[in-house]
């Protein structure tokens, strides 16, 4: 079974193409301004070098958030438009979850992703990779806090500076991901859509005023 | 020859929508999901709401597409697309859709420049007879087009400041109308009269428009009248209001129709659903013996069938993007679109 794996929700850029079990190939690209000129680019020359075509794809992975909702939003309109024009299985994984899945812990791992203004998008997962917290968008002092009174060791890693904490910089680990995900039912294209974990600004001034 | 099916698709600002047309010119079947319900407790389009809308909303408005179309995506010859301007987020949306639908299915992609594709939605009711003129009015444009033969574009004129239907919003909030003001004004217009002292806005020789004065003029005569403790009739503020716009431009694309030389105006966007502008356009054109063009009502506000018809003129001149092609916020309408 051909997996194609799709990421976009930060500056990076991730592409993996799984056949049961082993990575085929994968396209990593670092630090960019912008994903939608080069998205698709990659993900045509990634089949192409496999001699496969589109069709020949089983499933769809995609990460669809929490990180720049413009940046979730190139990956999960390809991987939704794609399962559904050519009627493939399709599952979504969080970005958090993913960055625990590339780690390695030994009792807690505490994904982070810097949501600007002492905010942060986070959660934490003990090594059987339960939820102890879930992925909520929340100020960086309250995570502190409640990271504090875990009993173990605690380690940190995503896209966000803390004072005094090492944050270990994520490097998807696409085949864990992709195993990971054999476990997840399929879902339904339609609903297939980014988990932005944050309201807009206009909803939250709305929701203010009444 | 056989025939050309174009799937064309467009989310510009607020409206998902994606359409098959055969040939430039026959809709086969269109889906328009607009959000103006999700955005109107805001005054106005949120940019990241609008975004989020079309990503919910894309696979489930082609899937009604194909629904209600009698052809299937095999009969599809290639995939047009609005790539700017535009609201970027919401661009994307669509034209990552369009790169993915081109690069499963393996058709060609056509780029669609936004103001190309409220030109052609013309098409849909005329044939075009070169040279034209255009007059371009929505809510991010104003501008006078000439077209010397198909899909070439040359601006001769255009606001040097806001885009009418700016102006038309601005002054339905100032005066306490509902969000989307265009229609709003444009009804209460036919009711009022022209009894307010408004400039007329850069009334003078050249192509171009100025709409921000009259606008700042609306807003300074509404606050003077709420300082004096005079209610504004708005009726009449309307009626002063369309008349000063329209009067301007009309009078500006009918002498650029003369110059020109042409036998054809075509109004395009938004705007072009004004009863008001259409009605005095359409006199001015029948005493010039000039023949107006004017789109069916509802291809006057955004919607993938304009894009897919002007997408066929596009695919006919060889027109086409790949995997690469990226949306672009701001945009000109250059003379030829390649």
């Amino acid at each position: 079974m051909i997996s194609l794996f799709m990421d976009t929700h930060s500056k990076d850029l991730n592409i993996g193409l799984v056949n049961d079990n082993i990575l085929l190939d994968e396209v990593k690209i670092k630090d960019l301004e912008t994903h939608s000129n080069l998205f698709l680019l990659k993900v045509k020359e990634i089949l192409k070098k496999h001699n496969l075509t589109p069709n020949e794809v089983d499933k769809i992975i995609v990460i669809n958030g929490p990180g720049s909702f413009t940046g979730i939003r190139i990956a999960v309109t390809c991987a939704k438009v794609f399962a559904w024009g050519l009627k493939k299985r399709i599952v979504t994984i969080s970005s958090l979850k993913s960055y625990a899945l590339s780690t390695n812990f030994k009792d807690f791992v505490i994904p982070v992703i810097d949501a600007r203004r002492g905010y942060v998008y986070a959660s934490i997962y003990d090594n059987n990779f339960n939820e102890i917290l879930e992925e909520k968008y929340m100020l960086l002092s309250e995570l502190l806090d409640i990271v504090n009174n875990l009993n173990g060791e605690k380690k940190f890693v995503g896209l966000c500076n803390i004072n005094d904490i090492d944050v270990v910089k994520p490097d998807l680990d696409i085949l864990s991901i992709v195993n990971y995900c054999e476990c997840l039912p399929d879902m339904n294209c339609h609903l297939v859509n980014p988990n932005y974990l944050k309201k807009t600004e206009a909803e939250e001034k709305n929701v203010k005023a009444s | 020859m056989d025939d050309v099916y174009i799937l064309g698709i467009e989310s510009s600002c607020d409206e998902t929508s994606a359409s098959i047309v055969k040939n430039g010119t026959d809709e086969i079947a269109t889906v328009i999901l607009s959000q103006i319900d999700v955005h109107t407790k805001y005054g106005g389009v949120v940019p990241e709401i609008a975004s989020r809308c079309h990503i919910e909303n894309i696979t489930i408005v082609l899937e009604k597409l194909f629904d209600d179309a009698n052809v299937t995506i095999d009969d599809i010859t290639a995939i047009a697309v609005t790539y700017g301007p535009g609201l970027i987020g919401s661009l994307l949306v669509g034209l990552e859709t369009a790169k993915t639908l081109a690069l499963i299915y393996n058709k060609p992609l056509v780029p669609v420049h936004h103001i190309a594709g409220h030109i052609y939605a013309n098409k849909l009711v005329s044939k075009f007879n070169f040279p034209l003129i255009t007059l371009v009015v929505s809510g991010g444009h104003t501008e006078i087009v000439l077209m010397d033969e198909e899909y070439s574009f040359k601006k001769i004129g255009s606001t040097k400041d806001d885009a009418i239907g700016e102006a038309y919003d601005k002054v339905a909030r100032v005066i306490g109308l509902p969000y989307p003001g265009g229609p709003a004004i444009d009804n209460l217009a036919s009711t009022g009269n022209d009894t307010y002292d408004l400039p007329y806005p850069l009334d003078d020789d050249t192509y171009d428009f100025s709409f921000s004065g009259i606008k700042s003029a609306v807003i300074n005569l509404v606050h003077n009248e709420q300082q004096r403790g005079n209610e504004v009739n708005k009726a009449d503020l309307a009626t002063t209001f369309q008349n000063r716009v329209v009067s301007v431009l009309t009078k500006k694309v009918i002498k650029a129709a003369l110059e020109y030389n042409v036998k054809q105006i075509l109004l395009s966007g938004g705007v072009a659903a004004s009863k008001g502008l259409r009605g005095e356009l359409s006199k001015l054109c029948e005493k010039n013996n000039i023949e107006l063009v004017a789109p069916p009502i509802k291809y006057c506000t955004d919607n993938a069938t304009m894009i897919a018809c002007a997408g066929y003129y596009a695919y006919k001149k060889g027109i086409r993007a790949g995997m690469e092609l990226n949306a672009v916020s701001t945009k000109e309408l250059t003379r030829e679109e390649r």
